[in-house]
């Protein structure tokens, strides 16, 4: 039952309307005689309608008190005058009235317009809840929403809207949308069709172009991804259109990254003198993507090596495919398998590859992926080949040679040593019977042998030079070389000359020692007189020392520099300096084994000095050819050298 | 009874050397030769055609010999235990580490190197005659 309040400053009207609205069973409320009891008595019973009458005596005539009801409490009115002229008319307008009752009236009229006023604002109640849930939903969501009267005009914009564009739905409102919203193209830069205005146009849903910019109040730009509607009536009439649009920095930005990633990977592809491919981590093991690489590196179109599961495998070499399929039967995610194998070329040959991939889990879902890469290795795998071939004969090599060693030492040596024995032993039973030329045949047959076995001795240790394994220890030059002069004994008168300082250092002690042994001999055999003088300095290079031995004696012809240093070479015939010629070719062997150098700087008549190097840093000799030959003497043993 | 040698070796002019050296140095032990190892263990087991050394007191051993060579006759003697003790000297031409090795672990004791011709025939001479005053007290003449 509706609550009435009637305002009426005349009594008995008041109690006619009363009694007709109880009959009619309506509640009233409360009859106000004037404007303020009127806001009084609203205030406390809150009536579903007020019957006011325009004229009131009193401050506030009915006018005036309606358009405070409304305003505080959205009170429905309906009007009560006895007369109705413009004026008054068009001031009870404004307060937009449900109705007006013209005195004298009777009980029909009046309910028939009480009805209709009280049915009329519940329909302006609920259409008033409808558009502020809808104005709820605008202003929370995160797109903009801009809507236009039918010429384009803007009606309406949610904060999202506001803060994109930077204008204010104050400013805003009823300016053309191609002011408040601007598109440009983030390619040309050119300013783009607002899609409100086609929408307006064509009726239909637009959409606006890739790559287009918002230009807010201010200037600033942002990626936006926008669409438009027009707005029809019941009738299907325009009234206007919506436009929709999204910020999409974060998206764009993602876009443009992953662009470049792409652009990268490319690049990464074709630089890369790998081969890439995807497979599947199925029992096919399809191939899915494989770079253009492919048809370069192994004259196969990357289309054929993905139409098939068969492809890849029936190109591999029968012999390699159980080595392919044991590795592809357990790829990991975690650590990459490898393989080699010898793919067919259109050409007609196998190229070696290998074959390095790993499973990547598919978070697609299907299933999982293997990555991996090829590397052509032929050139490698041939490489290696020669170099197992030359290590075989290198292996051989040195096999025969310590076979020779062998022969050398004890076959061809015995005899000697026979002959050597059996001559001293005739020497000595003859005795006296032994006379001059026979005497010195004899001797010359005993000082043959003496050289022969010597030659055969020297060239056993040229031969040995790299093959012995060499203690490293530290080396005190002038130590070395004290013990070298002593045993270079000499029964001619010679002076050495030290240079006053000397290294220590780290190094092989035995091939120094014999260079130098070599060298002051050298100096020592060749000097033509029985006196002389043998001066040693060193120099120091930094990476290397550079030692000289420096005699004062015949000297070396220039044309000859060379040739001391080959084997059996001498510049005396043997009668007259003993030796196997030997020494120098030596004492380059082992220098060069070293990573040494050595020369000879002299003139005839001028003394000979010569010079080498020798590293600080002792590498070694390679293992491999190293530990045929070692000089360690057996622990313990008592060992004695016995002449023939 | 005097100290007994044995000399096993195949070559001739070794055999000569080291009787001369016994001559040179007047050394009167009774020396027998064998040819190779073979030989040489037949005669220590008696089964050979001489059985007059039998137990020789000390070995003068090659290493290179036919049939049966020093180092595999080293071997063979090491593990019989009646003659697991007789000491042996190496008498050889061989530098090769792998022999000195064997002879080394065998435990033999001495190695006398024929290798060079240096000292002559009266340093050889001197080195048998060491070994035999060294490793063997000579009974009173």
């Amino acid at each position: 039952m509706a609550a009435i309040l009637i305002v009426e400053d005349e009594g008995i009207v008041a109690k006619d309307i009363e009694m007709t609205l109880r009959q009619m069973n309506y509640d009233v409320v409360g009859i106000a005689r004037s404007g303020e009891e009127a806001i009084e008595r609203a205030t406390s019973f809150r009536p579903d309608l007020v019957l006011m009458d325009i004229h009131l005596k009193g401050q506030l005539d009915g006018i005036a008190t309606a358009a405070i009801l409304r305003e505080r409490m959205d009170i429905p009115i309906v009007y009560l005058t006895a007369f109705a002229d413009d004026e008054t008319v068009g001031r009870a307008k404004v307060t937009e009235p449900y109705g007006y009752i013209v005195k004298p009236f009777n009980a029909s009229e009046l309910r028939s317009v009480v009805e209709v006023a009280l049915y009329k604002h519940q329909i302006f109640l609920r259409l008033r809840e409808n558009e502020q849930g809808l104005a709820t939903t605008l202003n929370s969501i995160g797109d903009g929403v801009i809507a236009t009267d039918e010429l384009g005009r803007v009606q309406r914009m949610n904060p999202a809207a506001e803060r994109l564009t930077g204008w204010t739905i104050e400013d805003a409102l009823g300016r053309p949308i191609e002011e408040v919203c601007q598109f440009r193209s983030e390619v040309t830069h050119m300013t783009i069709a607002n899609p409100a205005v086609s929408a307006l146009r064509t009726g239909t849903i637009v959409e606006l172009e890739d790559r287009a910019m918002l230009v807010s109040r201010n200037g600033d730009e942002c990626p936006i991804s926008d669409r438009a509607a027009p707005i029809r009536d019941a009738r299907g009439q325009i009234r206007g259109a919506v436009l929709v649009f999204d910020d999409i920095t974060t998206g764009r930005k993602r876009e443009r990254e992953l662009e470049a990633t792409k652009l990268r990977l490319q690049h990464l592809l074709t630089a890369n003198p790998a081969i890439v491919y995807t497979r599947d981590a199925t029992a096919g093991a399809q191939i899915t993507f494989i770079s253009e690489d492919v048809k370069t590196q192994l004259g196969q179109e990357p289309a054929s090596c993905v139409a098939s599961p068969e492809f890849w495998k029936s190109h591999i070499h029968p012999d390699d495919r159980a080595t392919f399929f044991d590795a592809l039967s357990q790829p990991s995610s975690d650590a990459v398998t490898t393989c080699e194998y010898r793919f067919l070329h259109p050409s007609g040959g196998y190229r070696w590859l290998h074959d390095a991939f790993r499973r990547v889990p598919n978070s697609g879902g299907e299933h999982d992926e293997i990555v991996g890469c090829l590397v052509d290795i032929t050139n490698q795998k041939y490489t290696e080949f020669l170099l197992a071939r030359q290590t075989r004969r290198l292996e051989r090599s040195n096999k025969e040679l310590e076979e020779f060693a062998y022969v050398a030492s004890h076959d061809l040596r015995a005899p000697l040593r026979a002959i050597s024995t059996l001559a001293e032993w005739i020497e000595a039973d003859l005795g006296d019977v032994l006379k001059g030329e026979t005497r010195e045949q004899m001797h010359l047959l005993r000082g043959r042998v003496q050289r022969m076995d010597r030659l055969l001795s020297d060239l056993l240790e040229y031969a040995r030079v790299g093959r012995e394994e060499l203690a490293v220890e530290c080396v005190d030059v002038r130590e070395l070389l004290a013990e070298v002069i002593d045993l270079s004994n000499t029964t001619k008168r010679f002076r050495f000359e030290i240079a006053s300082s000397l290294p220590c250092f780290e190094t092989a002690k035995v091939p120094l020692k014999r260079v130098f042994l070599n060298l002051l001999n050298n100096a020592v055999k060749h000097h033509h007189r029985d006196e002389g003088r043998v001066t040693i300095c060193v120099d120091d290079h930094g990476d290397y020392f550079e030692f000289s031995v420096a005699d004062d004696g015949p000297g070396v012809a220039a044309q000859f520099h060379e040739r001391v240093f080959q084997m059996f070479q001498t510049l005396k015939p043997r009668d007259i300096v003993e030796g196997s010629g030997m020494g120098l070719a030596l004492v380059r062997r082992i220098v060069d084994d070293a990573n040494g150098k050595v020369w000879l700087d002299s003139q005839e008549g001028q003394g000979a000095t010569f010079r080498f190097t020798w590293p600080k840093y002792w590498t070694g000799a390679p293992a491999s050819l190293s530990g045929a030959f070692s000089l360690d003497s057996v622990r313990g043993l008592p060992v004695t050298t016995r002449g023939g | 009874m005097l100290t007994s040698v044995l000399l096993v070796e195949d070559d001739d002019v070794e055999v000569m050397s080291v009787k001369r050296a016994f001559r040179v140095m007047s050394l009167p032990h009774p020396l027998v030769v064998a040819r190779d190892g073979l030989e040489a263990l037949a005669i220590l087991r008696g089964n050979g055609e001489s059985k007059s050394a039998a137990s020789p007191h000390l070995i003068f051993l090659d290493i290179n010999m036919p049939r049966m060579n020093g180092i595999e006759f080293l071997r063979e003697l090491r593990r019989d235990p009646n003659h697991a003790r007789i000491p042996i000297v190496i008498l050889t031409t061989s530098m090769a580490d792998a022999d000195r090795q064997a002879a080394g672990d065998a435990g033999v004791a001495g190695y006398i190197i024929k290798s060079t011709l240096e000292g002559g025939f009266a340093a050889f001479a001197a080195a048998i005659d060491g070994h035999l005053k060294k490793l063997t007290p000579i009974d009173a003449p």
